[in-house]
């Protein structure tokens, strides 16, 4: 009890005479609700009991029949706090008055019950001059076990003997069925108090009644004369006030308009300017009762915390922009607002007489002159008015909706006349306001608001606080959201003003969170960005604001949350040092707490959604990389399934595939490997004025599990860096690669593509991730080069292998292969060689054996496999010569070749002894500078004189040799040439077999041949016997070193580094076959190419000489052998040039010579003897062994004299004579036909003698055109001879030795 | 001693040019008078929106007020809004200026490359706004 005192006394000491705290929730129909304290006692367990206030609360509204029949509707008001003095305005506004108790408590031991009945009777004490009835509501323990059924609590525990309030006693779960019912009790029981107290009022004399006042004006009126006749009336028409509005909570709300408008007048006309006003309020509370019942739905549903779904409240208030219900459908549909609040009594009474009653009672009551009329008037108008209330139709005297603004507006203008009635002046333009809202009138609304502002009202910094709230909460209602939003910061900026002893810095971040929807801010950065629309500076103020609220809060992870929302979504309408500044902030935040993208949940259960800084570091572009090419994926090719015919065909038979494929766009066209390091190259840009460094970043993927390796950077300010992410990925499939995570300024942030703006980033990366492939080594047993090689796909090298080689060398090269992946084994290997050499030549420089390699497959992890690569260095050796003297051979007399082959055969015998003899105009060096330049060849021309007839000058630039020697191989000899050839490796294994893909990698071989032997001139020369002939050759040694060459089976000669050597080969000769099939092949060509109208024809010529060419290719193979050291080689003649007259020389001669020289057959290198003056008989006999005839052979006999030093003299007109024609024409000799010729031959002087024997064609054109076409005519095939000059010698020349007689 | 804040807003409560005009030429918190005038400018939005479909006039007048500052405003045929947070009562002058701004801004986004909604950025502008200040609101 002492302490309740000391409560009251606190209280006291606050007491003034002008109330101090607004009731800001206060609305209009609360005029007309009993006021009942409703509150928590005991320690503070008020939770558990949340429930009990509920179902109290419940009961705001009973019906109530009155003493005379009606039944009237009676609302509750049920508060939690209310300040005493608000009790001293009762006499004002009846409402104001707090008429009932209630409290509720829970108690575990007798002591504290006690305690309960302590506190209820403090209250009690406090409240006790206005309060009616009071309760109390006990909670007491479980039922203990084994206590009889229907144990009551109060058996147990007994209230104090001076608690004289009546208890109800519940236990701790009791379902307090019957709790209803009692409080309905209660508030019956204060309404017929009331009632009585009203009827009291009513009664009253006019000139008993007792001034009322308002509480600051008890010193207004002491000492004025209570009974002039201004104050009879002033007295009358407050009570007139006062009984309105007791009638207004009595549920008489006619009686009350009419009240309310005869207490106006009376009061206008003293001008009491407060209680006008009070009447103006009333009237507008009466008529916005009857108006606008719905805003106490609001109010119940508002209350009522288990009833705040969405769904049920409301939608009005949600949704302020929306037209609401109007008056004007109120009027329309009356019947409606009586559902709701009054029962009908479905009185069938003629509503029309009632209302003119009513009316003529309304008027009568409207002029109360006396005491008695005014008094009479309230006595009779009661039951007048509620007839009329139940027939469904307003009361005339009803305030429209358009008037109670007006109405409003003049009582706030009469209170503004008092400085004491500033809180009544406060909750009034509130109460208005929300009258207004409900008009759906905003402006009005706003026009109250701010009129709030302007109300000198002297309050504490907390009211003025939750004075800013109510306004804000207001604005909210009617949608003007800037409005709220300006309100709310205030609030916020109040709540933690300087000088305020507690600053509350939750209640300010909540406020300016709540005020972010005003500033058009939203949580989720994302949005904000999106939106990209308010007032930049305001926001940045007040996420700064709101950063300092949470900082000072202590939580540091919103303060980190907020300032990385603030540098993520402001970031463009920062200035650079702004930026900076803020970036060095949220790093100082962020030391407290580390930023991560996860939502922060807040205590009331706001989410604040995670905040990335997408673009710090700015991401300037990202490239998924490909696998290294040696890793690279391909498909294994299959053969194509057949689409028919045609190259192109619209129709597509997988178009299906074919479609989706083009349409994802951000689809990668390569492939990554699962468990291979795969790689993404991002190039960002640090836009802060330091370095910044990035820790942990990674790959952020989707789909099919993949390992991202973290990666730290620093970059430099304004330094665009390439920065690559590595990861691998573990599983198959689709990989989605989303973008990338940061760990930077102390905020962890996922940048996806799809946030970053600006950059034209599809939204994500789709990879495709196929099987498992295996990896190999490649290792060779040659050296490493140092270059690579310039090939194609040069990127696909492993390693390399170099070698040199001469000219004509065999060497071989190890590849050995590894197979590195730990699981899978190696099945599939195919090889090929790449090269930058012509495919046949490539073949013949390379070769391994594919099969042997196949067998070795599989290969399983970490073995190895190797096998041989065989490398033999093809060159050309035969010397490509294109000199200016190529046409000189065939000019040369056909004669010149007897001495020529003679000093040859001399030659080759010497040879042996070295190579001292041989003619310094070979030399290499010379022969090469020599080509080089064409000028100088007419010079040594010169030097070689007549004699000279070798090859390289006889060479025929004709079709056939050029293509010779630049057909299949364009590898000179003379220089060191390189060869860079890929062996490529295709291999696989494991799933990715199955799934058809392969690797490829290739060992590069870069390949030097250095020229060793080469054939700078060539000839052929008729050898000993008919069946051969002579190749001789200039062989240069082109190497540095002496070279021993083997050009035969059993001769060797040696040369010397840079020098070269002549040396006969014999050969044998083409065989007559052979000539024939080239020329039925020719032929044949020939004549498919007259049909396809070529106008080209080949020359039996080309063939012939091709086939010769061949013919010695095969033949003749020089080996080589560098002395000294084992490098040995092989030298072949391909691509050698043989001119027409070396063809024939080539190819077994046509014509067989059959001569006796004095009846003895001659045999080569026979010795004949004659003596001088004796006529000698030589017998020709010629047949053609040749598959045509030959036609147009002139044979022709010379004899001559060789001087064996070059010189040989034909003219021996003065020592030999033939008798006879030297020269005999034979126009055409047939297939194996004969012809005979004789002749003697008669030696004048002694000697020795040779004969050339001879037999020539001449081109037949030169004969005539006639022959020539008949020829033609008759076989194709046998036009060679009559377009070619050929010339057939008997060999060896006939040597005829003369002695004397 | 009167201070005049103007502020051109775009559609999206985006400011795109704003201006002091002040007689007093030493501002002591120049800062921070004039971050709450653009509070007040802001706040004042839901009455400029509020009033602009209420009355044929693009003068909306003084529609709001804070204290001891006033809120003019004036509204384009294509929903820009100009407001003007002043201290003291200037209406011919506000109005003046209002119109004046106006057919200078019309004449601003006929520049094919100004495009709406965005900041003014241009010295002729800023120019033409500091003359009529000087003339209308600040004489």
């Amino acid at each position: 009890m002492r302490s309740a005192v000391g409560l009251m006394l606190s209280h006291g000491s606050n007491v003034e005479s002008v109330m101090s705290r607004p009731d800001y929730e206060q609305n209009a129909l609360h005029h007309s609700c009993l006021l009942v304290l409703l509150r928590g006692v005991g320690p503070s367990r008020a939770r558990v009991l949340q429930r009990a206030f509920e179902k109290v609360r419940r009961v705001n509204q009973i019906k109530v029949t009155d003493s005379s029949g009606h039944q009237r509707t009676i609302w509750v008001r049920f508060i939690h706090d209310h300040p005493v003095e608000h009790n001293d305005w009762g006499d004002f506004q009846t409402h104001r008055r707090l008429l009932g108790l209630i409290t509720i408590g829970k108690f575990e031991t007798q002591t504290e019950l006690n305690e309960l009945c302590r506190q209820h009777e403090s209250l009690k004490v406090r409240y006790g001059s206005t309060l009616y009835e009071f309760r109390a509501i006990f909670f007491g323990p479980e039922e203990k076990e084994g206590e009889e059924e229907g144990h009551r609590l109060q058996d147990d525990y007994t209230t104090p003997s001076n608690f004289k309030s009546q208890a109800f006693f519940y236990r701790e779960h009791d379902p307090c069925s019957d709790l209803d019912g009692r409080i309905s009790d209660f508030v019956q029981a204060l309404f017929w108090v009331l009632e009585s107290r009203r009827l009291e009022r009513s009664r009253e004399k006019a000139d008993k009644v007792q001034l009322l006042l308002a509480p600051f004006e008890k010193r207004d009126f002491v000492g004025l004369d209570m009974e002039s006749r201004n104050n009879r009336k002033r007295c009358v028409g407050r009570v007139m006030k006062n009984l309105a509005d007791l009638s207004l909570q009595a549920g008489l709300v006619e009686d009350a308009l009419t009240l309310y408008h005869n207490a106006n007048e009376t009061l206008r006309s003293v001008g009491d300017s407060l209680w006008v006003g009070g009447t103006e309020e009333g009237l507008c509370a009466a008529s916005s009762v009857l108006l606008y019942p719905q805003m106490r739905e609001i109010e119940t549903l508002h209350r009522n915390a288990s009833l705040q779904e969405a769904g049920t409240s409301s939608p009005l208030r949600n949704t302020p922009e929306k037209w609401r219900a109007s008056d004007a459908t109120k009027k329309i549909n009356p019947p409606d607002m009586n559902d709701v609040r009054l029962t009908s009594t479905s009185s069938s009474c003629s509503s029309v007489s009632s209302l003119v009653t009513n009316t003529t009672n309304s008027s009568n009551s409207g002029t109360p002159t006396t005491n008695s009329s005014s008094s009479s008037t309230s006595t009779i108008s009661a039951p007048a008015a509620l007839h009329a209330t139940r027939n469904g139709e307003l009361p005339l005297n009803i305030l429209k909706p358009e008037e109670i603004t007006n109405f409003y507006r003049k009582a706030i203008i009469n209170y503004s006349k008092y400085r004491h009635a500033a809180t009544i002046e406060t909750e009034a333009a509130l109460k208005a306001s929300r009258i207004c809202i409900e008009q759906n009138r905003p402006l009005d609304v706003a026009v109250f608001l701010q009129n709030i502002l302007y109300i000198n009202l002297s309050m504490s910094e907390p009211e003025r606080v939750k004075r800013f709230e109510v306004i804000t909460d207001l604005y909210q209602q009617i949608g003007y959201q800037r409005k709220a939003a300006f309100f709310q910061r205030l609030a916020a900026l109040k709540h933690v003003q300087q000088g305020s002893q507690a600053p509350d810095w939750n209640q300010s971040y909540r406020l300016m969170l709540g005020s972010f929807s005003g500033y058009l801010l939203s949580l989720d950065p994302l949005e904000v960005l999106e939106n990209s629309s308010g007032w930049p500076a305001l926001q940045i103020d007040l996420v700064q604001s709101l950063i300092s609220a949470a900082r000072r809060l202590g939580h540091s992870a919103l303060a980190t949350r907020h300032m990385t929302f603030l540098l993520q979504t402001q970031w463009n309408n920062m200035s650079t040092t702004e930026q900076s500044e803020m970036a060095v902030q949220l790093q100082n935040l962020s030391a407290q707490c580390e930023g991560s993208p996860v939502p922060l949940v807040l205590e009331n259960g706001t989410v604040i959604p995670p905040a990335n800084l997408t673009d710090l570091p700015y991401c300037m572009d990202l490239n998924v990389k490909d696998l290294a090419a040696h890793l690279r994926p391909q498909r294994i090719k299959v053969a194509k399934a057949d689409s028919g015919p045609f190259l192109f065909t619209p129709i597509h038979f997988n178009s299906m595939d074919r479609r989706d494929k083009k349409k994802d766009k951000n689809k990668i066209a390569f492939l990554w490997v699962q468990n291979d390091l795969s790689e993404v190259c991002v190039r960002l840009r640090n836009p802060l004025p330091f370095e910044l460094t990035i820790t942990d970043m990674r790959l952020l993927t989707n789909g099919v599990v993949f390992e991202s390796i973290p990666q730290t950077i620093v970059l430099q300010p304004h330094v665009p860096t390439y920065v690559s992410l590595h990861g691998t990925p573990i599983e198959t499939g689709q990989l989605d690669l989303q973008g990338f995570s940061t760990h930077t300024l102390g905020v962890k942030s996922n940048c996806r593509l799809k946030h970053m703006r600006g950059r034209n980033f599809p939204p994500n990366y789709l990879i495709e991730v196929i099987p498992a492939l295996p990896r190999i080594g490649v290792k060779t047993s040659l050296p490493q080069t140092a270059t690579f090689s310039n090939l194609n796909s040069s990127d696909i090298v492993v390693t390399s292998a170099s070698l040199t080689l001469y000219n004509g060398e065999s060497s071989s090269c190890t590849i050995t292969i590894t197979n590195e992946s730990s699981t899978l084994p190696l099945e599939y290997l195919e090889i090929n060689i790449n090269s930058n050499v012509e495919q046949d030549v490539q073949k013949k420089i390379f070769s391994f054996d594919n099969e042997a390699l196949q067998a070795k497959l599989p290969v399983p992890p970490q073995a190895s496999i190797d096998f041989v690569l065989h490398i033999y260095a093809e060159a050309d050796f035969v010397c490509p010569v294109t000199g200016p003297s190529a046409s000189l051979h065939s000019s040369c007399p056909a004669g010149d070749y007897g001495p020529a082959s003679s000093s040859l055969t001399h030659y080759s015998t010497m040879s042996a002894s070295g190579h001292a003899s041989l003619p310094s105009r070979v030399g290499s060096p010379q022969h090469r500078s020599h080509r080089q330049d064409p000028q100088n060849s007419s010079f040594r021309s010169t030097i070689s004189g007549a004699q000279h007839s070798l090859a390289h000058l006889s060479l025929q630039p004709s079709g056939g040799g050029a293509a010779g020697a630049g057909g299949p191989s364009s590898l000179g000899s003379q220089y060191s040439q390189h060869i860079e050839a890929q062996v490529r490796l295709k291999y696989s294994g494991g799933e990715g077999l199955t799934g058809g893909y392969c690797r490829q990698c290739a060992v590069s071989v870069n390949l030097e041949l250095m020229p060793s032997v080469q054939v700078t001139g060539w000839d052929v020369l008729p050898a000993e016997v008919a069946s051969q002939f002579y190749l001789v050759l200039d062989i240069s040694n082109l190497t540095a070193q002496e070279m021993s060459l083997n050009y035969t089976d059993n001769k060797n000669i040696l040369i010397e580094a840079k020098e070269s050597c002549r040396v006969p080969i014999p050969v044998d000769r083409c065989s007559l076959e052979q000539v024939c099939a080239a020329r039925a092949q020719e032929a044949a060509e020939n004549l498919e190419r007259e049909l396809c109208f070529r106008t080209q024809l080949l020359s039996f010529n080309d063939a012939l000489s091709k086939l010769c060419s061949t013919h010695i290719a095969e033949r003749v193979k020089i080996s080589w052998l560098l002395t000294g050291t084992d490098i040995e080689g092989i030298a072949c003649l391909r691509g050698i040039v043989l001119a027409q007259s070396m063809v024939d020389l080539t190819t077994v001669s046509p014509l067989q010579w059959d001569i006796t020289f004095r009846e003895t057959p001659v045999q080569p290198h026979s010795e004949m003897m004659c003596t001088v003056g004796q006529c000698a008989l030589l017998s020709i006999q010629l047949t053609n062994k040749s598959l045509q005839p030959l036609k147009n052979l002139v044979l022709s006999i010379k004899f001559y004299q060789d001087y064996l030093n070059g010189m040989e003299n034909y003219n021996l007109e003065t020592r030999v004579a033939i008798s006879g024609p030297n020269r005999i024409v034979i126009p055409i000799l047939e297939r194996e036909e004969h012809m005979q010729h004789t002749c003697s031959v008669i030696f004048f002087t002694p000697g020795r003698f040779k004969a050339s024997i001879e037999c020539s064609t001449k081109p037949q054109t030169q004969l005539g055109a006639t022959t020539n076409q008949i020829g033609q005519l008759e076989t194709f095939s046998a036009s060679y001879d009559e377009q070619q000059a050929h010339v057939w010698k008997f060999i060896p020349p006939i040597e005829v030795t003369v002695v004397e007689q | 001693m009167s201070t005049y804040y103007f502020v051109i807003v775009g559609h999206n409560d985006n400011p795109i040019y704003e201006k002091e005009f002040s007689t007093v030429n030493k501002e002591l918190r120049k800062e921070d008078h004039r971050h709450l005038s653009q509070f007040i400018a802001h706040a004042a939005l839901d009455l400029v929106d509020e009033h602009k479909w209420k009355t044929a006039n693009m003068q909306l007048k003084s529609i709001d007020r804070f204290n001891q500052w006033f809120v003019s405003a004036f509204i384009t045929a294509s929903q820009i809004r100009f407001i003007i947070v002043h201290d003291n009562k200037n209406d011919e002058g506000i109005k003046n200026f209002f119109n004046e701004m106006y057919e200078t801004y019309i004449k601003h986004s006929m520049n094919a490359f100004y495009k709406i909604n965005t900041p003014i950025k241009s010295t002729m502008f800023e120019k033409k706004s500091e003359i009529f200040g000087r003339k209308y609101l600040l004489s």
